[in-house]
């Protein structure tokens, strides 16, 4: 079966590759996108200080690290047993607010200079 | 594509991206390097594959900023091709530099790792216990995956590197400094850390007293003083065995330093580094001369989880580089 590689999908943060499977007649019969990349933050983040998780996690993404700053947090308000007082889920929300700007600019305008 | 123009490629091993986007904060001064450069290879931004870097010249590239650490056969492939086509290899950022936070993976094997991911984790719901093989046969074909390594190495741990940028991600200023110095055809000897010779001690401006510490607080136990010192408040932080350039900025804002800027000039490991530093600084209360190793003990328990706080960027560069494995 004749197979048709793009290696690497581009323009997108991660790293990916896909195959393409034609039949006889030249039809699509199969496709299959493979992920060449896994680091393990799942295992490596077991036995840091807790207190660490939203540095730690950032980098899972750095495209998206605030995300993920806000998750781990969140682990740690429910591990804590605290509900953060209001002024600090403000600070919160303004942090995303201003992410969720800074990361359209950044998609809209900064790969498009290039 | 002109030909007077430099001709410069970035990578991403692996990485997280932030080094892509350190890049772009660069802002308006991105058109600069746009301007004395043509960007020929950059998997994130522009669409070039594979085999067209496969089929550049030798030295075709004249710089090319690397970031990430090796972890697959894939990632060390790609090394190994970058350096071949390039004039000039800059390993960007922590993760090329000296391993980062991915490289905390060495305290594992794949194994250990594999399973955890695709077998253990409460979200994971994966009946046929399928985990990832470098061969695959479907009805249609073999599928291909890259070998994933049991031990993640840094990039000069791989190819040879001309330059490095330290930080995770590197500072803008850094990054500025470097494409000036690649402009001005003014980079400093083969082998050079891009960065001040300095400590992050040295650009922070909270106050030291030369006070001794006996008790080790974590950020969540205590509220620090404005402007003073945090090591000397009893908050481990990494600062005195890092290499400046960040501007200390997580000092400004009441956090201590991690370490992401690596470990300074002329000292072999952060890790050794900061526990002397810390060894320099704590001890019992008033005036002891002997110390009993319960004493001692007591002291060092209060460090929790040592290794992933001295070593969080820079484990598999330093002496330990990793967990012993079990053959």
């Amino acid at each position: 079966m004749k197979e048709i590689v793009i290696d690497p999908i581009t323009r997108l943060e991660g790293h990916g590759n896909v195959s393409i499977f034609l039949n006889n007649e030249g039809e699509v019969e199969n496709a299959y996108l493979k992920i060449p990349e896994l680091r393990g933050f799942e295992q490596f983040c077991v036995g840091r200080r807790v207190e660490l998780m939203p540095i730690l996690t950032t980098r899972i993404c750095g495209v998206c690290p605030v995300s993920h700053h806000f998750a781990a947090t969140k682990a740690l308000d429910a591990a804590f047993n605290v509900d953060p007082p209001s002024a600090a889920k403000k600070l919160r929300e303004l942090m995303y607010a201003g992410y969720i700007i800074y990361d359209h600019l950044c998609a809209l305008s900064g790969f498009r200079k290039i | 594509m002109s030909k007077n123009k430099l001709k410069i490629a970035f990578y991403w091993a692996a990485s997280c991206g932030g080094c892509e986007i350190a890049v772009l904060d660069l802002n308006e001064k991105i058109l600069d390097v746009v301007q004395l450069a043509d960007i020929v290879f950059w998997p994130v931004a522009i669409d070039i594959k594979y085999k067209d870097v496969e089929a550049m010249p030798a030295k075709y590239i004249d710089i090319t900023f690397f970031n990430g650490s090796i972890r697959n056969s894939e990632q060390e492939h790609m090394a190994k091709l970058l350096r071949q086509k390039s004039k000039t290899l800059v390993a960007f950022g922590s993760c090329a530099h000296e391993g980062c936070i991915p490289g905390l993976a060495n305290l594992h094997d794949r194994k250990e790792i594999f399973d955890k991911v695709y077998l253990e984790s409460k979200s994971i719901a994966n009946p046929k216990r399928i985990v990832p093989k470098t061969s695959t046969e479907v009805e249609e074909g073999i599928l291909k995956l890259p070998e994933f390594y049991d031990t993640v190495k840094t990039l000069d741990q791989t190819v040879d590197v001309d330059y490095y940028l330290p930080g995770c991600p590197p500072p803008v200023k850094l990054i500025a400094t470097a494409v000036e110095a690649i402009t001005n055809n003014q980079l400093p000897p083969k082998g050079s850390v891009l960065a001040p010779l300095t400590s992050v001690c040295d650009e922070c401006p909270r106050k030291k007293d030369n006070k001794k510490i006996s008790k080790i607080y974590r950020v969540y136990e205590k509220i620090p003083e404005p402007e003073k010192c945090l090591l000397e408040q009893g908050i481990i932080c990494i600062g005195p065995a890092t290499r400046s350039g960040c501007g200390a900025q997580c000092l400004t804002v009441d956090m201590p330093c991690t370490g992401c800027g690596g470990r300074c000039p002329n000292s072999p490991e952060q890790g050794a580094a900061m526990i002397s530093a810390l060894a320099s600084i704590l001890g019992l209360e008033g005036e002891t001369e002997h110390y009993s190793q319960e004493d001692v003990d007591n002291l060092m328990n209060q460090i929790k989880d040592p290794l992933g706080t001295f070593y969080m960027y820079s484990l598999p560069s330093s002496i330990l580089k990793r967990k012993v494995m079990q053959k």
